[in-house]
């Protein structure tokens, strides 16, 4: 379990105030905020890659540092070198992560077998993408943080998505924590929506 | 393992990397053949022969002018004497050009130790009206053919090196130390800036304990820098030997030793320096991984860590030359050390008139400054953290 107890993060600007939850394995949640609003800063406070101003953040009762190996994170496809390729991204994600996954079958999943040996620097935005999802994927780590990963899929491959997504919370007891724009982009069945507005984040019924 | 393979593919893999490996290799291969092209006219029988031709051209101005002269006169003496004292130095570098021509070094070593050895004579004779520069100079040529008087190895030119061994010493004298250490700083800087986006250590984000992390990266810098400074004078030797010869492990090589206060030259076996050059290179490596690294942790960014890695490096390098104070202080400073040839051989020590400047200050300073830098940068990690 995921567990955020009177969270309050600043940067230039105040970003969450004493925000407490508590997310489960086997369960989907997806945080809706306008652009700017600190959904990014709150996946990044977990992940320790920015300080907190009041609060504290358990994984199974540890702190995160302790348990990196159950998170993955990667923000955003700028985060990529351009000189590598998929094949490197996701050998290296599997080796560090210990995962147990067929990397032919994950990289035939969006078809990033194609271009698998490429440098990424010739990817298109989908493409690069599809790469970001598939090293979610090839880690099987327990939580998932995605920051809006769905930018630049086509409607087919968020289908996809979505669907390897439930089956992963339903199969696997994975915990996914996905941001978007809008609350109406998620279509997960059984999903936690929690919105953040004025620095408050608050579970909301559909 | 797959983190540290990881590292060193985001840097091979970077097109920058192996065009910058590449110029250096061109620029240095473009030494060798310059070096090839003139190293005919620094050969021993070369010397001899323009010598030789010199006096020769001497004395027939000298006999043209006798012409002129009074028979009975001290001028006229004195005009014979010169030529009869040119004709004999011409003579001998006529046996040496002999000598050297047909191998026989240990002759044509005998012959240029008596002739240095009559030059020494006659400088001392009238010291007081010359640099002491030049006493210091034919001493050296003097200490030089004595060691291969003994040793009568072929003869491998020292102005313009062109065997293995001595090309080998040569570039690792007067070029690697500064545009190995450019290259080295800017690898380092791809290599240990990589992971920072926004600011942001994504390396944060790998499963991975902060000492298996700091181990990792410095790893990969040493294997990065370790691997293209080893292919590169392997490249040149190879290059240098088959153009050239590998030349002779026992070929002397001028050293430098403060005794007593006082500048003792020796020469000693060029091979008798590989071993220490190469642990003091190594280390000098080392330094200027956790150097960059540190920077990249302070800076968070590609362009002012490459421009600090810079100023420090190579800019108080040149400080050191331009700025007598700076002199003084030199031994402790670990960028002195980058020139690990003229470190060994004590070369740095008498240009900068420092005796402190030698192979175990270096060792200690080197390994002292890493290990400094190495502590400052788990305290900016913590600040860091704590920020």
């Amino acid at each position: 379990m995921l567990e955020v107890n009177h969270l309050t993060i600043k940067t230039r600007q105040p970003i969450l105030h004493d925000f407490s939850y508590q997310f489960i394995p086997g369960q989907f949640y997806q945080i809706a905020a306008e652009n700017g609003l600190g959904k990014t800063s709150f996946l990044r406070a977990i992940t320790n890659l920015i300080p907190i101003a009041t609060g504290k953040i358990r994984l199974e009762g540890k702190p995160y540092a302790q348990n990196m190996d159950k998170v993955f994170f990667f923000e955003s496809n700028d985060w990529l070198n351009p000189n590598l390729n998929s094949l490197d991204y996701l050998k290296f994600i599997k080796n560090m992560w210990h995962s147990q996954v067929n990397l032919a079958d994950e990289l035939a999943f969006l078809g990033v077998q194609d271009y698998a040996k490429v440098p990424i620097k010739k990817y298109s935005l989908g493409m690069k993408q599809k790469l970001l999802v598939a090293m979610y994927f090839v880690s099987d780590a327990e939580y998932y943080l995605m920051d809006e990963i769905t930018n630049g899929l086509d409607e087919a491959s968020r289908r996809q998505l979505y669907d390897r997504l439930a089956q992963e919370v339903m199969h696997k007891n994975k915990c996914i924590i996905m941001t978007s724009h809008y609350s109406s982009e998620l279509r997960m069945v059984n999903a936690h929506r929690l919105v953040l507005e004025q620095q408050m984040m608050r579970e909301v019924q559909e | 393992m797959a983190y540290l393979l990881f590292q060193l593919k985001k840097v091979v893999k970077n097109k920058l990397t192996p065009i910058c490996l590449s110029i250096l290799i061109l620029i240095l291969g473009v030494v060798l053949f310059l070096n090839l092209r003139t190293t005919p006219q620094f050969t021993l029988q070369a010397g001899a022969q323009k010598e030789g031709m010199y006096y020769q051209t001497e004395n027939t101005k000298l006999k043209q002018n006798l012409k002129q002269q009074k028979k009975n006169s001290d001028l006229y003496q004195e005009t014979e004497q010169d030529i009869n004292s040119n004709q004999k130095i011409a003579n001998q570098d006529y046996q040496i050009q002999k000598a050297a021509q047909a191998a026989k070094w240990q002759l044509a070593y005998t012959l240029m130790w008596q002739k240095k050895q009559h030059e020494k004579k006659h400088l001392e004779n009238i010291a007081d009206q010359i640099d002491p520069a030049q006493v210091t100079e034919t001493n050296n040529k003097l200490k030089f053919f004595a060691y291969l008087k003994r040793k009568p190895l072929a003869y491998e030119s020292q102005d313009m090196p062109v065997t293995g061994i001595q090309f080998w010493l040569h570039l690792n004298e007067q070029y690697l130390p500064y545009l190995f250490t450019l290259v080295a700083l800017f690898i380092l800087t791809l290599l240990l800036t990589e992971p920072y986006h926004q600011k942001l250590d994504l390396t944060r984000l790998n499963p991975i304990s902060k000492w298996r992390q700091a181990l990792t990266e410095i790893s990969a810098g040493l294997i990065l820098l370790g691997g293209s400074f080893l292919v590169i004078n392997l490249l040149m030797i190879i290059a240098a030997t088959i153009f050239a010869g590998s030349g002779n492990l026992a070929f002397p090589y001028l050293t430098y030793k403060f005794v007593n206060g006082r500048m003792i030259t020796n020469f000693v076996a060029s091979g008798n320096l590989i071993l220490p050059i190469i642990v003091l290179q190594l280390l000098g490596l080392l330094f200027l991984v956790v150097l960059v690294r540190f920077l990249a942790k302070i800076f968070r960014a590609q362009l002012p860590t490459l421009l600090l890695a810079i100023l420090l490096v190579l800019g108080v390098n040149v400080a050191v030359i331009a700025v007598p104070m700076l002199r003084k202080i030199s031994a402790w400073l670990p960028v002195t050390y980058l020139n690990a040839v003229d470190t060994v051989s004590g070369k740095l020590g008498m240009l900068y008139q420092n005796s402190q400047l030698n192979f175990s200050s270096g060792i200690i300073v080197l390994l002292g400054s890493t290990v400094i830098i190495l502590a400052l940068t788990v305290i900016v990690e913590y600040a860091h953290s704590r920020a």
